[in-house]
């Protein structure tokens, strides 16, 4: 469904992604995982073509989008979800307005069956009912929740996902990585998780893709993972201080950062 | 010497930077606003309705309050002067002209830059660092399109009708000290008002509230378009915005007045 080859990105001389080679298959979940500022954000907003890589191809569904232009990046858009980390939900409209969006903008339906998709996304997500609040009356959780409504709205084939579970309790986001899975399981979604919680990662992971210093360390099924010999992916796993994720400079190093010699 | 240099280019060339992006997005929301249309891709009703309350209708009171006391305060300040040649009769043209040519349109934009062209940034500027741009970006509906156009053809059309509702109150404003403090004629007054009042005057006005309205709108979007970095970058942005109008405006106000009526 998805192949990235060779993705490479500098931000100020800065290699942010260095090389990138990644299959992802249809209908499956994949979990790109990763310390903080290790590229994965970097990784999916190429994949949805918010930024432009370098070089390298990205390859969906046989078309490569680092050389499309904007209409057909928005034709291709149209087949794709994205739930972002805050939810990213437009404040001044109510929820209801929130899903109907998409479907307003890319479908000629009748009112009345824009709103009876309406809540169906909603209750799909467990919150019908709520279509008239604002994002600003409902908490964290339930606007993950709107937010994947609305990335729903138009039956995606491939759903992205920016740390869905960021900011919620452990209940909210148990919630969440089971939706996931059912999304994947019965509408055969291909999904592509971003995450940094090894607890969601393993529950939901169909593969899983580590991302380390902009390049791609390991990548295999969870039990795969969890066997790996790769001692930076050990130490994430176990989120042990001590490790080479963790490393300090040496003391020679130290003093040259410190008298700048 | 070599480092006011550096810093000189620096400058130039992150103005002509900006100046670039600026005039792109113009031409784009250009596009949304009067070619798109007509291609199938009208802009959102419900949000330029909205635009045009916001911008307009909610303008209305601090821009008649505005003007309203300056036409008392110019009418004072020119009927002192012209005491000394017992001529002040002619504070209604001095007045009427004023307003028309310059005041109305100077002082509507400026009280616009700040209440609207601010509000544009922060609104634009939240949704920027919130993601909620992105996120339009990828539901495939184009920010430009969804929000830029609404608000910069709301503002092209609601600038002069302020500017016009200004240059009115503005001389009704200097007639109250022309009929209560100089004891002037009402029908004399307003005679010799819309004498001195040429069609041009009013026309010169008008399409200099265009220019001050494209500014306005281009520069708040603009600057919301840009903003970084969370609530700091969204206020820092909004200062920007308010600042670089009013400094557009007055600019672009000189250089038309000297096209026209100097060349």
């Amino acid at each position: 469904m998805i192949i990235v080859k060779n993705l490479v990105k500098s931000f100020d001389n800065q290699k942010v992604l260095d090389n990138i080679n990644l299959k992802i298959e249809k209908g499956e979940i994949t979990v790109i995982m990763g310390g903080s500022g290790c590229g994965k954000s970097t990784l999916l907003r190429h994949l949805i073509g918010l930024i432009r890589p370098d070089s390298g191809e990205i390859l969906i569904a046989g078309e490569d989008i680092t050389k499309m232009d904007e209409d057909s990046l928005d034709n291709l858009r149209k087949r794709f979800g994205m739930l972002y980390q805050s939810g990213a939900l437009f404040n001044s409209m109510s929820v209801g307005e929130n899903v109907a969006l998409p479907l307003r903008e890319h479908t000629k339906l009748d009112n009345r069956i824009i709103e009876i998709i309406v809540k169906m996304k909603l209750e799909l997500v467990g919150l019908s009912g709520f279509e008239d609040l604002l994002p600003s009356q409902i908490s964290g959780g339930m606007k993950k929740r709107v937010a994947l409504a609305r990335a729903l709205a138009l039956d995606p084939e491939v759903v992205f996902y920016d740390e869905p579970g960021a900011g919620l309790d452990p209940v909210s986001r148990a919630a969440i990585d089971k939706l996931i899975i059912d999304l994947s399981k019965k509408l055969n979604i291909t999904s592509i998780v971003v995450t940094h919680e090894m607890k969601s990662a393993f529950s939901i992971a169909d593969k899983i893709a580590m991302l380390h210093a902009g390049k791609i360390i390991t990548y295999g099924t969870a039990s795969e993972i969890k066997n790996s010999q790769n001692e930076v992916v050990q130490q994430f796993i176990s989120g042990s201080p001590e490790g080479p994720l963790t490393q300090r400079r040496t003391g020679k190093e130290y003093l040259a950062t410190l008298t700048g010699k | 010497m070599k480092n006011f240099c550096g810093y000189l280019g620096r400058s130039l060339n992150l103005l002509l930077r900006h100046l670039g992006s600026i005039l792109s997005l113009f031409q784009q929301a250009l596009y949304w606003i009067f070619i798109a249309p007509f291609r199938g891709k009208p802009i959102n009703k419900k949000h330029f309705i909205g635009q045009l309350e916001l911008i307009g209708v909610k303008s209305l009171p601090i821009v008649s309050f505005v003007s309203f006391f300056f036409g008392i305060t110019l009418a004072m300040l020119t009927a002192y002067q012209l005491r000394i040649f017992q001529s002040e009769i002619l504070v209604g043209a001095l007045v009427g002209v004023s307003f028309s040519r310059e005041l109305g349109p100077l002082l509507t934009a400026i009280v616009v830059a700040a209440r609207v062209g601010a509000a544009m940034t922060a609104e634009l500027g939240t949704m920027k660092v919130s993601e909620e741009i992105d996120a339009l970006e990828t539901m495939a509906i184009r920010p430009v399109r969804f929000l830029i156009a609404p608000r910069l053809l709301a503002i092209l059309i609601m600038l002069p009708c302020l500017t016009i509702i200004a240059n009115i109150v503005g001389i009704l404003g200097g007639y109250l000290i022309a009929k209560f403090s100089l004891g002037l004629d009402t029908y004399y007054y307003f005679s010799q008002t819309f004498k001195a009042m040429e069609a041009k005057d009013l026309f010169t006005g008008l399409i200099k509230s265009f220019f001050f309205a494209g500014i306005i709108g281009m520069v708040g979007c603009y600057q919301g378009f840009i903003a970084r970095r969370g609530a700091e970058g969204v206020g820092k942005a909004t200062t920007t915005s308010v600042v670089t109008s009013i400094f557009l405006i007055i600019i672009t106000d000189c250089f038309l007045n000297a096209l026209f009526y100097f060349i």
